[in-house]
């Protein structure tokens, strides 16, 4: 089921009769949606997030009253959720066929899928690489600290500041990866 | 924000009313959500660092690794700390290779001084020797006992030893060793014999693959004067195989205390400091060409000061 035109329309006129307006609180709820879905770790938070709203858009169709739209899609957003995680049932798994690749490692039978990553670390520019690198260098817990003190008072950055760009600095490897991942399936 | 809270809320320890309203109020905010993913990301890399307690590291299990995108999550933390590793690696070996033409010119100005001091001092050392008869110490591993050893054996060259002043007083014992009388076959023993207040401050010790549980516990005795700790790695089978290894010293606990990548011999120097009475194991790997690297063996020890 996807968001169709009608219920998207629908949808519109619940918020807001002035279009502007219901596009602005529509496109809000959306984000926050999104967000919500990937903080629960979902796979497709796009696709689940239209799969929410048609949801609640069919319930408006049938004159459901609905008394706070935000609240009750959340709501929504929950139980779709729940029946996606249901659907892969690769909760437990995953984390079995995390564990087999660590002991395949230790085996010596290692395989290279560290290779995209490697790529798009390549990609990045050499100081983004510098500051990863120490970043997450292998050290102890309370030299890794000292190093990432080190490396706020070199890059003149409060401590949240650089937890933020390394976040930012993640999030580009991360999709990179998925990227690369995607059309090496193509 | 309370980012304990989140950790919580990652771990499943709120309830569910108060997980609910939680979830909504950090996905309305899209600040507090960018602060939840930051909170995420270092939750999974203390996961992978073994930083988390052992009921938080059942719940991280359990709880947040249900779907299929935090596994990625998790697998993709992985990859960011090996790679971010592996770079340093390459660099540092890279730089190391590309010196300029004047640093290169200073290194050969430098490694001349440093041969014709060696030269001299080596002459001062067979005047030396001819006219005194001293007994020496030898530090000197017998590959056949599983303990490290520091034995006296007149009969075995000495080990390499990166402290000038140590090097010295090595040579010349082996010079003496030519005019010696033999001594008896050495005798390893489990303690080894106490070093002088004076001695190098680099001290050899070889280890032997496995735990050797069987034969008594490895072991290496580090003299409080002791600032350079070297280690040779007996070879395990088929070791010969590969053209560089890397090795990874981590407590028994998974911490990791020291790397070294890029090793053209089984041998790697660390400072003294970084070791503490406990037991510790050596990850071996091994890469021809190209390839990935490949387990090769690993070393377990313990020390003791």
């Amino acid at each position: 089921m996807n968001l169709t035109a009608e219920s998207y329309s629908l949808l519109l006129q619940t918020f807001s009769s002035d279009e502007e307006a219901a596009a602005f609180d529509f496109t809000k709820l959306r984000d926050s949606l999104v967000r919500f879905f990937q903080i629960k770790g979902d796979s497709a938070p796009e696709e689940a997030v239209d799969e929410t709203l048609d949801r609640v858009a069919v319930k408006l169709g049938e004159a459901v009253l609905i008394e706070n739209l935000t609240k009750y899609s959340f709501g929504v957003a929950r139980l779709v959720f729940l029946e996606n995680l249901r659907k892969t049932q690769k909760a437990k798994k995953a984390f079995e066929s995390y564990r087999a690749e660590n002991e395949r490692q230790k085996a010596g039978e290692e395989t290279d899928d560290f290779s995209p990553l490697r790529e798009c670390f390549e990609i990045l520019a050499d100081d983004e690489k510098k500051i990863l690198r120490a970043y997450f260098a292998d050290l102890p817990h309370a030299e890794l600290d000292e190093k990432r003190r080190k490396l706020t008072a070199l890059l003149g950055v409060s401590q949240n500041n650089l937890r933020l760009k390394i976040f930012r600095l993640r999030r580009r490897l991360e999709d990179c990866v998925r990227e690369k991942r995607k059309n090496n399936l193509h | 924000m309370n980012e304990d809270k989140l950790k919580h809320y990652f771990l499943g320890k709120l309830s569910e009313a108060e997980n609910n309203l939680f979830e909504e109020e950090i996905a309305l905010d899209e600040k507090l959500t960018q602060t939840a993913q930051i909170v995420e990301s270092e939750l999974v890399d203390d996961y992978l660092r073994g930083n988390l307690s052992a009921s938080d590291g059942e719940l991280f299990e359990a709880i947040y690794l249900r779907g299929e995108a935090r596994r990625e999550k998790l697998l993709l933390a992985k990859s960011l700390w090996r790679v971010a590793n592996e770079q340093q690696a390459s660099e540092i070996a890279a730089a190391k290779t590309s010196l300029s033409f004047w640093q290169t010119w200073n290194a050969l100005r430098v490694a001349f001084a440093g041969v014709a001091a060696i030269l001299l001092v080596g002459v001062f050392l067979f005047l030396w020797r001819n006219s005194h008869d001293k007994e020496e110490i030898v530090q000197q591993q017998n590959s056949n006992q599983p303990p490290i050893v520091i034995i006296e054996n007149r009969n075995t060259p000495p080990i390499e030893n990166v402290n000038s002043a140590s090097q010295n007083v090595n040579n010349s014992n082996l010079r003496q060793n030519k005019n010696a009388p033999p001594t008896p076959a050495p005798k390893a023993t489990p303690t080894p014999t106490p070093m002088k207040q004076s001695a190098p401050t680099l001290a050899s010790f070889t280890l032997l693959p496995g735990t050797l549980r069987d034969e008594g516990e490895q072991f290496i005795k580090i003299a409080p004067n002791t600032q350079k700790i070297n280690l040779r790695l007996n070879p395990p089978k088929d070791a010969a195989k590969y053209q560089t290894y890397s090795a990874v010293l981590k407590t028994a606990d998974g911490e990791t205390v020291f790397t070294a990548p890029n090793l053209k011999s089984l041998n790697l120097t660390l400072p003294a400091k970084k070791l503490e009475n406990r037991t510790y194991i050596i990850f071996l790997e091994g890469q021809k060409a190209q390839n990935t690297p490949e387990s090769v063996a690993e070393y377990t020890f313990r020390v003791r000061r």
